[in-house]
């Protein structure tokens, strides 16, 4: 399960890539729930969250993400695997 | 059998009792012999065809999930390249041909397949099966029986819609329960969709094919008014049979996927193809785009002008062997393209115009109409000849008495009748939906309907547009 | 069977909606009826035959409607001439005015519904004795002959109608469904008709048609069964014999090609002689004139000109064998017509059909005082 601090850093992404400062992303939440989610929306996000945490995604696995929680247990992973704990992420 | 046939009438209605009266296990057997003896009719080697692809999309969906992870991708490959290269045998290869003779100096001999009917759909609805084994959404079927049905429904089978397995084979999983409000929410589904095709479209294609067959001798207004004419009647004439098609499967019992939402109601490109031939669309963007798009997005805007263009282009080609096509496909690529890069600075300036949200939104659907129309002038145009013809000769007399040669006014005014009604169809628009209304006015709305069809339906054999993709 | 559950008020519902479809089905169909009535398409025949009786001047000419051979039965049955015509459309110039000192009444059937020589005889034998002609003018084509035209050809089509016809409730079933056929055939005719016709609903104090052409255009069947050109009917363009030489050779329907007589129009064709025998009706023969550059064409290119060669040899024959005489006007220039003489490759115009007529009435001799008078 993804911790707290990733969770607030990616709430912080969504909400520069939909220009929203009201979203609040959930762990079950998917593109149905934010207007504008499309496609092209799905990629800025990948880009900016792999720009933000430094990780990269194969394109199988953009494909897989069914929900915002499933993203974020992924970006947790990836950064465990490069060594680096979600906590010292925080500027 | 077309949908628009008495043979095929007398075919889904005996096909209907029989699943009926049929034992609970036995229905779905019904439903498939059903789904292949229908489907010959159109020829043996078509049904022996798609029983092939069936089978191999069968075992590949197996073996995927069960070789390790590492090897998938190359069964994926493996199939990948199967589907495609029966898709561009049997609907491509004259067309490869008859365009590579013009380069070579000894030309090969053309060559001439027939194209089975509904390749298109079921190729592309085997590889989304695929796909989304791959990606681990959905467990591969197996049930050999099922997943033939999956792919050979027959309400779908000749021009979709094109469903995910996820959806599908848990209803044909899911034992038949009689529901009345099914049944007659699809006899309903069904009259309306056949009230689009044989009452509205079938009668506008008579204007739009005496136009297109002779562009050269009309002046320009006249070829502008029958290109908006086709662009209602391909709407009509697909809508209406995705119309039928998904009643028929109400009546078995199968929610089918919708395709349409009042596509030409859309304020800019990427709505329209958020509502037009959606499980198409839905398709595109979900296994063709997406990866394309994650695969450049290093690359900024010209990552999203590469992944949008390609899947356009293949948009377009899917639709048939032509260039026309490819033209068509190419033009939504670049409408869609501009659409993405400019449509946030689009809406910011309209904010601060001050012009009335309502105004601002009539005059983006008219301009979106007008953009979709152009496009659809390569897509019926016999020749690029001829579409270019079309678009360079848009000015000239006003001449619209040749509506009044090509129609009665018993035909204009049933048309508008027929457009009027429709509007009030279920699906169409919630608002004024004549589900809505209680009482005696959905009785009478369809007793008008059903007349409407008896007395002012095309009946001279009237295939429907999307039939030959 | 398990009863499937459907609540009370959803039958009724089905009901409602079966019952409005149906009122507003026989709503649109009485409409239909009411306007084809009033604009004389569907008057019985045998109304038809009455008021042209009553009314010389009054054409008919349905718009979306064939006239069928009934009508010409009615019209023998009603005006018991002493001589008629036979034949097909190009016969039906042949009027009155061509006779004097004799009834006259033109049983010329349009070739897409006389089925041809049996036809012909079905007329004959439909009439009573007292209506029975003393003699017929007998106007031959070759497509009658020709055993592939469509309505010739023994298939199986139409021998499963033949024999369909044979069985009483079958043939109410079929005769039933061909109602129907015509009759949907019809609406869709006026729905699609761009002309205007609503102004013809209400015909003038002096009617002058029966029928929505007839009223349209003032031209039609006359009270004595001839057909009438309305004025605003146009000569058929003229085209190069070489023009006519292809369109033959691509097989047209009359004109196809076939190697030799049917045996069984012949056969026919016998029986119908036969039966003017036994009646002592004298029949005189006549092959009809085609325009020039048809004609040119019709006997040039092959297998087509061979055909017509044997077609001209048997028929006359044929009649000479019963006594009859036959008269062989096939080539224009027999007879001096040219080509302002006809309305297209096939149909002679009225005026020079006299000309035919002054020829052939000799052969009714005996009976008392036949002149021409055009």
């Amino acid at each position: 399960m993804a911790n707290a601090a990733v969770l607030e850093e990616l709430n912080k992404i969504f909400c520069e890539v939909f220009d929203d400062d009201q979203i609040r992303i959930f762990r079950e939440m998917t593109a149905k729930d934010i207007a504008g989610w499309d496609s092209l929306n799905h990629i800025n996000l990948i880009v900016a969250v792999e720009k933000r945490f430094d990780i990269k995604f194969t394109t199988r696995e953009i494909m897989t993400y069914e929900n915002v929680g499933q993203f974020a247990d992924a970006v947790e992973e990836k950064l465990l695997k490069s060594g680096r704990t979600p906590d010292l992420i925080r500027r | 059998m077309l949908f628009n046939t008495f043979g095929y009438f007398v075919f889904a209605i005996t096909a209907f009792f029989v699943f009926l009266a049929a034992p609970g296990k036995w229905k779905r057997t019904v439903l498939l012999t059903a789904s292949y003896f229908f489907y010959s009719f159109f020829g043996v080697k078509s049904a022996l065809l798609l029983f092939s692809v069936s089978l191999v999309s069968f075992f590949f969906g197996i073996t995927m999930r069960s070789v390790r992870s590492s090897r998938r991708i190359y069964y994926l490959w493996g199939a990948i390249f199967l589907h495609v290269a029966t898709l561009v045998y049997f609907k491509y290869a004259e067309f490869i041909v008859m365009n590579v003779n013009y380069f070579l100096k000894e030309p090969l001999s053309p060559i001439h397949v027939i194209m089975p009917i509904g390749i298109s759909f079921y190729i592309f609805q085997s590889l989304a099966y695929l796909f989304d084994i791959y990606l681990e959404k959905i467990q591969p079927e197996k049930h050999l029986g099922y997943f033939l049905l999956y792919l050979s429904f027959f309400p779908k089978l000749l021009q979709g819609p094109i469903e995910r397995a996820s959806q599908l084979i848990p209803q044909l999983k899911r034992g038949y329960v009689f529901n009345y409000n099914k049944i007659a929410e699809g006899v309903q589904l069904i009259i309306v969709g056949l009230v689009k095709k044989m009452v509205v479209a079938d009668r506008l294609a008579f204007f739009v094919n005496e136009i297109f067959s002779d562009v050269v001798n009309f002046s320009g207004l006249v070829l502008v008014l029958a290109s908006y004419i086709f662009t209602f009647q391909i709407y009509f004439d697909f809508s209406g049979y995705t119309d039928i098609a998904r009643g028929l499967g109400k009546i078995f019992g199968i929610e089918l996927s919708e395709n349409f939402q009042a596509p030409y109601l859309a304020t800019n490109i990427q709505e329209f193809w958020r509502k037009w031939h959606i499980t198409f669309s839905a398709w595109l963007r979900d296994y063709l785009f997406t990866p394309l798009l994650s695969q450049f997005r290093n690359f900024g805007a010209w990552g999203v002008v590469g992944a949008v263009l390609i899947t356009f282009a293949i948009c377009g080609l899917w639709h048939g062997p032509a260039w026309g096509f490819v033209i068509f496909g190419l033009i939504h690529g670049a409408y869609m393209g501009t659409s993405i890069l400019t449509l946030k600075k689009r809406n910011e300036l309209w904010e601060r115009s001050r012009v009335p949200a309502g105004w601002v939104r009539k005059w983006r659907i008219f301009v979106t109409f007008n953009m979709i129309a152009l496009s659809f002038v390569f897509f019926r145009a016999d020749s690029m000849k001829d579409a270019v013809y079309i678009l360079t000769h848009l000015t000239g007399p006003v001449d619209l008495s040749i509506l009044f040669q090509a129609y009665s006014a018993i035909e204009i005014l049933s048309l508008i009748a027929a457009v009027a009604l429709l509007a009030k169809s279920p699906g169409f628009a919630p608002a004024i939906s004549i589900n809505t209304n209680r009482g005696l006015s959905q009785q009478f709305y369809y007793g008008v309907m059903v007349n409407l069809l008896i007395f002012l339906g095309v009946k001279k054999y009237a295939p429907f547009i999307y039939f030959r993709f | 069977m398990r009863r499937l559950s459907i609540s009370d008020s959803e039958v009724r519902n089905v009901k409602i909606f079966g019952l409005v479809t149906v009122a507003l089905f026989m709503l649109c169909v009485s409409v239909f009826e009411f306007v084809f009535l009033r604009l004389g398409e569907t008057l019985p025949y045998e109304d038809v035959v009455r008021r042209q009786q009553l009314n010389e001047e009054l054409y008919y000419s349905p718009r979306y409607f064939n006239v069928g051979d009934i009508y010409k039965i009615y019209g023998v049955q009603s005006s018991k001439p002493e001589i008629i015509a036979l034949g097909t459309s190009r016969i039906m110039p042949m009027e009155q005015k061509h006779i004097a000192g004799a009834k006259f009444y033109n049983a010329g059937v349009d070739a897409s519904t006389s089925r041809e020589i049996a036809g012909m005889l079905k007329i004959l034998k439909s009439l009573d004795r007292e209506a029975m002609p003393g003699g017929i003018v007998l106007g031959i084509d070759s497509w009658l002959f020709n055993p592939n035209y469509p309505a010739n050809r023994q298939d199986w089509k139409s021998r499963m109608k033949s024999s369909l016809e044979r069985i009483p409730v079958l043939a109410g079933f079929y005769a039933a469904y061909q109602f129907v056929a015509q009759r949907t055939k019809s609406y869709d005719m006026f729905i699609a008709d761009k002309g205007s016709w609503f102004e013809y609903l209400f015909p003038a104090p002096q009617e002058t048609g029966i029928g929505l052409n007839a009223r349209m255009a003032q031209g039609g069947f006359r009270s004595d069964g001839s057909f009438h050109y309305p004025d605003s009917h146009k000569a058929d363009n003229v085209r190069e014999i070489s023009e006519w030489r292809q369109w033959l050779a691509r097989d047209q329907y009359r004109f196809t090609a076939a190697a030799d007589i049917d045996p069984n129009a012949l056969n026919n064709f016998k029986g119908l002689l036969e039966f003017c025998r036994t009646k002592n009706i004298k029949v005189v023969g006549v092959l009809l004139p085609f325009r020039g550059d048809f004609y040119s064409a019709l006997t040039s290119v092959q297998p087509q000109a061979g055909f017509f060669e044997k077609f001209r040899k048997t028929i006359p024959s044929a009649m000479n064998a019963f006594g009859y005489p036959c008269y062989d006007f096939s080539s224009p220039e027999a007879m001096d017509l040219t080509t302002e003489d006809f309305w297209d490759n096939l149909h002679l115009k009225q005026t020079p059909f006299g000309k035919i007529m002054k020829r052939i009435l000799v052969e009714f001799h005996d009976e008392p005082m036949i002149n021409t008078v055009l």
